[in-house]
């Protein structure tokens, strides 16, 4: 809570010494009232829950059932805060059986599976020589609470959700996203839910490297133990050409090569930073990842022969 | 460090070019190294941007200039009053300082905006070969001079002279072995060399030109 500008001055429309004053105060005493507390948006009065539902489906162009749509946006803690409010209420624990309906956690496990499974084929399908290692870090990326959370977030599934507090907290809004795919799956089949995985969530590739996202602590390592899984000599780095040595903006270029054959260069500030560097590109190279690679085409991985899951 | 980081170093790291200055026409070669020192060989070149390189230009004192330029030509200085102005022919500015010459020529051909000194403090110029160590580790490539240095007379053997096919023999009272240097030129011990002269007047010595460099004495060779 910043009070970036006074209210007012004594100029301009509030010239009025007794206006001055009184707007200055009703302004002081807006900030020490603090900011509003948050609400829900079903307290707001132009609220239609099956409206914005039925709005939901249509987004997406997904043909499906609203009471299972329902069921996918209801958390846990919003069934756990209906018997709890019961039993103040003196209900007893028999009546509280007859709700009408469920809360999404299965949904959201059938949802997991889905994503983790077809993601896991996409990579490997688009990065065939990416190792195994590599291709659990890039999930991990994308399955992550931190991500998923942001796009549901991103999708307007945050007044959708239906929980105990005004917000839903990263946790329901990932376990709404995985719910609402259950839920595609559900109601249409299989590979519509994998083409909103791969429209949704594998899309958060886009511009970033994913040798990046897979860290390597020691490259060189990696290096020579793939090299010698493929029967090849160990790797030699050479400088190349060096520049500005003593100057600040020093740059040296190291080369890595396997038997005087190139494996692959980059620069660096020092020598030890440019042949860390040249044995990643080296890498990249040899799992066919560098950024001369075309990106995921995300809506024709199928076309391109991708095979649809049983 | 990123891949991206690597790929900025690689494109934006400045260069280090040596440039040897020996017997290269200065006006040439300043169109030549201005180009580098402003990164017009770039393809990332943009006007405003410094992307330029460096240079290291060595054997300033040995630039040939074209035609009759060293005594036709002169620096022209203007001074803030009236009457004050005056003309330094290049023979006798080169005498004051050997890499003033290049300089100028290099100066000449930046364009006049306001990162043209910027430009001209990325290019080291020396009189000789004699580089410091720390300048000369930083050099990374080289620029080709435009003109080829020939092979003087005096450099080649005289076995060479001696097959070098002839068509005919010259009579011996028309040769002249100027070879010989001895003959023609004698080398004067320092002891010889004239001391300054007394100066008359406020301005009548060369450390009153403004860009006055005290240099080392070079060698001062005297035709008897």
């Amino acid at each position: 809570m910043v009070r970036l500008l006074r209210y007012g001055t004594i100029f301009g429309p509030l010239k009025d010494r007794w206006r001055y004053l009184y707007k200055n105060d009703l302004y002081k005493r807006r900030i020490e009232a603090g900011p509003e507390p948050e609400r829900f948006r079903s307290s707001l009065i132009n609220w239609n829950y099956d409206a914005e539902l039925y709005a939901c489906t249509h987004r997406f162009g997904e043909k499906m059932n609203i009471e299972s749509l329902r069921n996918a946006m209801t958390d846990a803690s919003f069934l756990n805060q209906i018997t709890k409010q019961r039993t103040e209420a003196g209900l007893a624990a028999t009546d509280q059986t007859t709700l009408s309906f469920t809360h999404n956690e299965e949904l959201a496990k059938r949802g997991e599976e889905i994503a983790e499974n077809f993601l896991r084929r996409a990579l490997q399908f688009w990065y065939p020589k990416f190792p195994k290692e590599g291709i659990d870090a890039v999930m991990e990326f994308l399955i992550s609470e931190s991500t998923i959370a942001d796009i549901s977030l991103k999708l307007g599934f945050k007044t959708l959700i239906r929980c105990d507090g005004p917000s839903p907290r990263p946790k329901m809004l990932k376990n709404a996203l995985f719910a609402f795919i259950g839920a595609v799956d559900e109601n249409n089949d299989r590979s519509r839910a994998e083409l909103f995985v791969s429209d949704f969530i594998l899309t958060h590739l886009v511009g970033k490297d994913i040798n990046e996202i897979w860290h390597i602590k020691n490259p060189m390592g990696l290096l020579t133990k793939v090299l010698e899984e493929n029967g090849r000599q160990a790797p030699e780095s050479r400088l190349i050409w060096a520049t500005g040595v003593s100057s600040v903006l020093s740059t040296y270029i190291v080369g890595v090569y396997s038997n005087k054959e190139f494996l692959g260069k980059s620069a660096g500030a020092t020598i030890s930073i440019a042949e860390e560097m040249a044995a990643r590109d080296a890498l990249r190279r040899l799992f066919e990842t560098d950024e001369k690679r075309a990106s995921i085409p995300f809506d024709k991985l199928y076309k391109h022969g991708l095979l649809i899951d049983k | 460090m990123a891949f991206n980081k690597a790929q900025q170093l690689a494109t934006f790291s400045r260069v280090w070019y040596l440039f040897d200055a020996k017997w290269q026409c200065p006006h040439l070669s300043g169109e030549k190294i201005a180009r580098i020192l402003r990164g017009e060989h770039k393809p990332i070149y943009y006007p405003g941007e410094s992307t330029g390189d460096c240079v290291v230009a060595i054997n300033t004192r040995h630039v040939a200039l074209r035609n009759d330029a060293w005594r036709a030509e002169a620096l022209h200085v203007r001074r803030e009053y009236a009457k004050t102005r005056y003309d330094i022919p290049l023979f006798k500015l080169h005498e004051l300082d050997p890499t003033k010459v290049l300089h100028l020529c290099v100066l000449n051909c930046m364009p006049m905006d306001n990162t043209r000194r910027y430009d001209m403090a990325r290019l080291y110029t020396f009189p000789d070969d004699a580089v410091p160590a720390h300048l000369l580790r930083n050099v990374c490539d080289q620029i080709r001079g435009s003109r080829v240095i020939p092979k003087r007379l005096d450099n080649v053997t005289s076995d060479d002279i001696e097959k070098f096919p002839q068509m005919f023999k010259w009579p011996k009272e028309l040769v002249l072995d100027d070879l010989d240097r001895d003959k023609f030129v004698r080398i004067v011990p320092p002891e010889e060399i004239p001391k300054r002269q007394v100066m008359l007047g406020q301005r009548a010595g060369r450390q009153h030109y403004w860009f006055h460099v005290s240099t080392s004495r070079h060698e001062e060779v005297k035709i008897n």
